[in-house]
């Protein structure tokens, strides 16, 4: 039966469309061409579903998130959500940067509380609901704690909280996992599916660990070396729930294994972009 | 080993001055300083207290209190605005700023004459000193607030879809505040700097003027009377824009 929940979302309708999309960062002068960072993305992404990105680093992946979030413009190609142009950040989406992202100078209950706060959530309901989801991601005690004094891991927790209680209909999260070690890594992605599972939420989440990205999605994209084009994209067919037990499986090996190889030459190229810069910049 | 529970920072700070006191007596008294240049403590807080009864004194204070409020009031005010502005836009804030920044590094308080000849001899011409001296540090610390908002928190509003006014509000403001009522301290500072000076040279108004006369006349303890009420004076602004800052800064 659980099977067959993962049946459904995998049939449901395409929620957000990528067509053809690329996007260069302008130069610093105005005849300078600046970075080309996306080339030719193509993603279909159905209701409920749960889509990783991976790539070598600076392949553009915060880039794509920014577009779809709708937060850069003069990008080439189509970005739509239920066939609406993304033009402006859509109200469905909730988003969690890659950076600290928490407010300084509030606590960690209250940076939580703040899209309640601007919903007009009643004080007394926001409390509850911020302090449930902070225990949730295991920051019980620490309410009252500001980021200053929190570990960078905390304060990951605390952004990720801020926008998931707000139960947006579409996730994007740019490697909200990343400053974490792999136990809180693995309980927190048990946390995360459960929710968006209960909340049917469709989620295009960054990662640059295989093992993650397998484990919670139902379909991991890779991105090639700068300019980002689509590498090849893998269907992850286990059934939900899933626990880290699915870590063990052979099955799980051979995906992490065809993900690597495709990854291993990407992240070997874009390591070689970078030192050819550097010594052009030398010499 | 149980920690004991701190004693509260006005506690503190109260221990301090009055360590400083003391020892300020007992170097007078041994003879360390020379009475006829610094007052004894001991005769001084009582010189303040009759002082602070005395019309004519209070009359001064006031006077002093009333243009540094007001030069601080522009000050923060424009200050704040214009450098809100000259982040806004960018080709402002590049032509601009460094006029401004050289202009704060030139001695404005020589300019007083013109402000005599626009205002003649008034708390006007003071408060327009002040306020000039004043505003350059707020309109260039606060530019520099708004410029150093960490583009993170500005795509975490975008994101959130926040209108104009509740970005400004509930990210920019906060954001920068820190700076900005650095910015407000030190413009704070100079407009006392420059409203007492101007009472001292031209002989208008104020504690200003009182300290000029006190000392012509070799009047010390009225003298010190003075000068602790322009450091109190002092006290009280910023202690002021320190609870503004807590209260934006939520
Ligand atoms: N604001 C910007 N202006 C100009 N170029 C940028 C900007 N942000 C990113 N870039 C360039 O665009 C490319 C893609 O950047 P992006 O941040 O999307 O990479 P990424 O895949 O998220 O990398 P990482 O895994 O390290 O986070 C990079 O090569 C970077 O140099
Ligand atoms: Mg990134």
């Amino acid at each position: 039966m659980q099977s067959g929940a993962a049946q459904t979302t995998a049939e449901g309708k395409t929620l957000l469309k990528i067509q053809d999309l690329s996007f260069r960062y302008p130069g610093e002068s105005a005849d300078e061409l600046g970075i080309l960072a996306l080339e030719g993305i193509e993603v279909d992404v159905r209701e409920g579903e749960f889509v990783s990105i991976v790539g070598p680093s600076g392949c553009g992946k915060s880039t794509l998130l920014s577009v779809v979030g709708g937060l850069v413009s003069g990008f080439e190609g189509s970005v739509s959500i239920r066939g609406e142009e993304v033009r402006k950040p859509h109200p469905d989406i909730g988003v969690v940067f890659q950076e600290d992202s928490t407010f300084p100078w509030r606590n960690a209950l209250r940076n939580v509380e703040f899209g309640l706060e601007l919903r007009g959530v009643p004080k007394e309901e926001r409390r509850r609901r911020a302090q449930e989801i902070l225990r949730l991601f295991g920051l019980e005690g620490f309410e009252q704690r500001f980021p200053g004094h929190l570990s960078g891991g905390m304060k990951q927790r605390v952004a990720i909280a801020r926008t998931l209680v707000l139960e947006p209909e579409i996730l994007l999260m740019d490697e909200p996992f990343g400053a974490l070690d792999e136990q809180t890594r693995i309980i927190l992605g048990e946390e995360l599916l459960r929710i968006q599972q209960e909340l049917r939420q469709t989620v295009l989440f960054i990662t640059h660990n295989i093992q993650e990205s397998i484990m919670l999605s139902d379909r991991v994209v890779i991105l090639s070396a700068r300019p980002g084009r689509i590498k090849a994209v893998m269907d992850v067919d286990f059934p939900r729930p899933r626990d880290s037990t699915l870590i063990s499986s052979t099955h799980f090996a051979e995906l992490v294994g065809k993900i690597w190889a495709v990854l291993r030459d990407e992240s070997l190229k874009a390591f070689g972009q970078d030192s050819q810069k550097k010594e052009a910049n030398n010499a | 080993m149980k920690r004991r529970k701190a004693p509260p920072l006005y506690l503190a700070r109260l221990l301090l001055v009055l360590t400083l006191l003391i020892l300020l007596e007992l170097a007078i008294r041994i003879g360390l300083i020379n009475r006829f240049f610094v007052v004894l403590p001991s005769e001084l807080i009582p010189q303040v207290l009759r002082d602070l009864v005395d019309r004519e004194f209070l009359t001064l204070v006031g006077i002093t209190f009333y243009e540094t409020a007001a030069a601080f009031l522009f000050a923060s005010v424009v200050g704040v605005g214009i450098g809100y502005l000259l982040w806004r836009s960018r080709r402002l804030g590049v032509a601009y700023e460094p006029l401004i920044a050289g202009l704060f590094a030139s001695p404005i308080i020589l300019l007083y004459p013109i402000f005599l000849v626009i205002f003649g001899r008034t708390p006007l011409a003071i408060i327009a000193q002040g306020a000039i001296f004043g505003v350059l540090p707020v309109i260039l610390f606060t530019r520099q607030a708004f410029a150093g908002v960490s583009p993170t928190l500005l795509k975490v509003a975008a994101s959130m879809n926040l209108s104009t006014r509740d970005r400004f509000r509930y990210i920019l403001l906060p954001a920068a505040a820190p700076t900005i009522f650095t910015g407000l301290r030190l413009g704070l500072t100079y407009i006392l700097i420059g409203v007492v000076a101007m009472e001292y040279i031209v002989q208008i108004g104020g504690l200003g003027k009182l300290v000029a006369e006190t000392s012509l006349r070799l009047s010390t303890d009225e003298l010190y009377s003075g000068i602790t009420l322009v450091v109190a004076i002092s006290v009280l602004f910023i202690y002021l824009t320190q609870r503004v800052e807590n209260a934006v800064r939520r």
